[in-house]
């Protein structure tokens, strides 16, 4: 039993240091992001910018009016043909941030969905340390269980 | 007594699923064709949703107005993000989200067949999205 | 109330710490309720108005899905409750509710509510057909509908065409074949609830089985005065799973002993029971990992031209027009291909290797078929987590579509124009994950009893379960990718 516990200890401080660890060191950018909304996607539909950097979009649509809206970034635009909406934000929150259609634009309306990813230095850190946390929780509730049941055997 | 009273019971059942499916429709028409009635009418208030075209296009596609007296449409959008102008009046309601209503006022002054057109581009059909607004004597 | 003190004990041990059952059929007013004659029609009753109200939006309102009833009711609405809420914790308790076969059931019985003394069933009454007695048939039929899931939770006419389709077929099912038989051996619905129900936090089993034994005239199969046999063609006294029951309370009022209780138990103790694993339900569970994680691609990730393969109806530069058929095929080729084939396939490697690793003589069938339960909660995970978004981002169609069901410019109850405004979208992701880590912890703990009973030996058990943990990792780290990655 005591062997299990420090090996979790053990592990869930690695992953700690991990995910603390080197972030942070690159210097932060501009850029300019030209993305084009059409029924029912955003192209490019994946954009993947570092924590800190100034990120300038330019958005245009190709068919009807569309909406640009960002998970947790506070951006809501509307989009009409003709017209090029520029937004700019600070990339400050590390994570994955869906890009959505906020305007009805036909059928597919809801599922209508872009990405903009924040890393850190080019790592993703949130689905490193996700995919850590599985592994963890995975090895010790199999550990745990196999060994009440190895007590309870002997 | 034992056997009536599960009848009854049975009759009712029998009504409340009866109820369930011819009133709904029935609710359904008699208040959807009011609304229209007010619409269809020479009326001063006047409805029309805005469909693209592959969607059914303007509904309705015809409006009859009177000439000289002042008029309310009521504009509903209900698919994509549309507008209703009329070049020839100088009319424009500007942008129609789906979902939201815009209302404008105006007053026909000449008789004449006007075109309805839409003002924000909205996909292969936009410019087929037309319809008329016909101002009598 | 005849509440005892005892009972609320059983009751919060058995609901938060998972110690022992309690049965919910102690509470009195349950108790009444589920034994009276007419509580099935009553709760049918209202759902048959929406069901109704939703062929009606279906087929005469307005053709853009999220302005829509029957898209907002069946495939927000209903399916997150369904799938994150009535199955997880109620077992079948949607099939309770359901109206799809109602009519054919009502037909049957010749009456809504009452039980005739001398009550002869209604129609041909025959047996089905001992080759299909088993959930292929409801696999195929959910294959077919998630082929054209894009089509249906997009498009108002597709869902309202499809309900009323599967109202027919159970319909005129009914006339032919005797009970349920569309409920257990057909409804693409039915399929994923028994197979996710096992999961479920709550049971319906019988107190005593020697009682049953001994009990020789079995009411709960042949019915009595005052109910029905099991329309399900179950048999309460040997049922050890929740699969195949759809909670329609008839044994509990059919049974003169009061010995069938409705209890409260730990998540997912079916998946350990050892009767009825098969084939059938491996490649459900297959499928039902397989989509899920299909589902979270197509219908909430980055990439575009997928959805556009899928929307075969559609195509931007030509209006709705049958164009794109060859992009169509090759998605129906993707969906068919990885839950039919890729994952089984896969998984097989993976049993192969827990048999090598425990160098153990038990057949591979063997293990294949029974470690292929222990996905059940991963996959169950899977689907909450992808019906977590359809609620926090887009509840505002809901309520839009309460006030104005046809899109017709209605406003009802006012709520026509509440702005759509996603809760909290941020930490959507997080919540995903966790979701799927749950999942994941009760795969494991279950996988690994599923192990241990072919191997007695612990340290055995721990080496063939050492490949599925693997799998099970492996799976839940690509959806991990797919929520935050
Ligand atoms: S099996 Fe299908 S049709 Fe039957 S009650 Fe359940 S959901 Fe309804
Ligand atoms: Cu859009
Ligand atoms: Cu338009």
């Amino acid at each position: 039993m005591k062997k299990i516990s420090h090996y979790i200890l053990f592990s869930i401080l690695f992953s700690l240091i991990l995910i603390i660890g080197i972030g942070n060191v690159y210097a932060s950018q501009s850029r300019v992001i030209d993305i084009r909304a059409s029924q029912f996607k955003f192209e490019p539909g994946r954009i993947i910018v570092n924590q800190g950097d100034t990120v300038t979009f330019k958005v245009k649509t190709s068919d009807v009016t569309h909406g640009f809206y960002i998970d947790g970034y506070n951006v809501d635009k509307e989009v009409r043909r003709g017209d090029e909406v520029t937004v700019t934000i600070v990339a400050d929150k590390v994570g994955k941030f869906k890009i959505r259609c906020s305007i009805t634009c036909g059928a597919l309306h809801p599922f209508m969905i872009g990405e903009f990813i924040v890393e850190q230095g080019g790592v993703n850190y949130v689905f490193l340390s996700s995919a850590v946390g599985i592994i963890l929780v995975g090895v010790s509730t199999l550990l745990f269980i196999w060994r009440r049941d190895y007590e309870y055997q002997a | 007594m034992w056997g009536e009273k599960l009848d009854r019971t049975e009759l009712l059942a029998i009504i409340l699923v009866g109820a369930i499916l011819i009133g709904t429709p029935l609710v359904i028409y008699y208040y959807q064709v009011n609304r229209v009635i007010k619409i269809m009418n020479y009326e001063k208030e006047i409805e029309i949703a805005a469909n693209t075209f592959e969607n059914g296009n303007w509904f309705p596609d015809k409006i009859v107005v009177k000439k000289g007296e002042p008029i309310r449409l009521i504009i509903y959008g209900s698919d994509v993000a549309h507008s209703l102008t009329i070049p020839k009046l100088g009319i424009d309601s500007g942008i129609i989200k789906p979902g939201h209503i815009k209302v404008i006022e105006f007053i026909p002054e000449e008789e004449g067949i006007y075109e309805i057109y839409c003002g924000i581009p909205c996909g292969s059909f936009h410019s087929f999205m037309i319809g008329k607004l016909i101002v009598v004597r | 109330m005849s509440i005892k003190l005892s009972q609320i004990k059983g009751f919060l041990n058995s609901f938060l710490l998972h110690k022992g059952t309690f049965d919910l059929l102690q509470i009195d007013l349950i108790k009444r309720l589920v034994k009276h004659r007419a509580f099935q029609f009553a709760v049918i009753l209202p759902n048959l108005f929406f069901f109704w109200l939703i062929i009606l939006t279906g087929f005469f309102g307005s053709p853009v899905g999220n302005m829509n009833l029957s898209i907002t009711f069946v495939w927000m609405l209903w399916w997150f409750a369904l799938i994150a809420l009535l199955v997880p914790l109620f077992s079948r308790l949607w099939c309770t509710i359901c109206p799809i076969p109602s009519f054919g059931e009502w037909m049957q019985r010749k009456g809504f509510i009452r039980k005739k003394e001398d009550y002869k069933p209604l129609g041909f009454n025959k047996s089905w057909p001992v080759r299909f007695r088993n959930i292929w048939l409801q696999n195929l039929g959910f294959l077919i509908l998630a082929t054209f899931s894009v089509l249906l939770v997009t498009r108002p006419i597709v869902t309202g065409i499809i309900l009323a389709i599967l109202i027919i077929l159970a319909s005129v099912l009914a006339i032919f074949y005797a009970k349920r038989v569309f409920c257990r051996y057909i409804c693409p619905v039915g399929g994923f609830l028994g197979l996710f129900s096992m999961f479920s936090s709550i049971e319906l089993r019988v107190k005593k089985k020697e009682l049953c034994v001994h009990h020789f005239s079995k009411e709960c199969i042949k019915g009595c005065e005052t109910s029905y046999g099991c329309p399900w063609f179950e048999y309460p006294g040997s049922m050890e799973r929740n699969n195949f029951c759809g909670l329609c309370f008839e044994c509990v009022k059919a049974c003169p002993f009061n010995n069938i209780a409705l209890n409260l138990r730990s998540f997912g103790k079916d998946i350990l029971a050892k009767v009825g694993r098969s084939l059938d339900e491996a490649w459900k569970a297959f499928i039902m990992l397989t989509l899920a994680i299909l589902y979270i691609l197509v219908m909430q990730g980055p990439w575009g031209w997928i959805r556009d393969l899928a929307n075969v109806f559609y195509s931007p530069s030509y209006g709705f027009a049958l164009n794109g058929i060859e992009g169509f095929l090759l998605y129906a080729g993707l969906f068919w291909g990885t839950s039919l084939g890729l994952t089984p396939v896969t998984f097989l490697g993976f049993s192969y290797l827990s048999k090598a690793f425990s160098k153990a003589s038990l057949p591979l069938r063997r293990l294949f078929i029974d470690f292929s339960y222990e996905l059940i909660p991963l996959a169950l995970g899977a689907w909450i987590a992808f019906s977590i978004p359809i609620i926090m981002v887009n509840w505002s169609y809901i309520v839009n579509t309460l006030s104005d069901p046809f899109g017709w410019g209605w406003n009802l109850f006012g709520t026509k124009e509440i702005p759509w405004t996603p809760i909290t979208p941020e930490f959507i992701p997080y919540l995903q994950v966790l979701i799927v880590t749950i999942g994941l912890f009760y795969s494991i703990k279950l996988g690994f009893k599923l192990s241990s009973q072919h191997f007695l030996e612990k340290n055995l058990a721990l080496r063939a379960f050492i490949p599925q943990l693997a799998f099970l990792i492996g799976t839940s780290i690509l959806l991990a990718w797919l929520f935050v990655g």
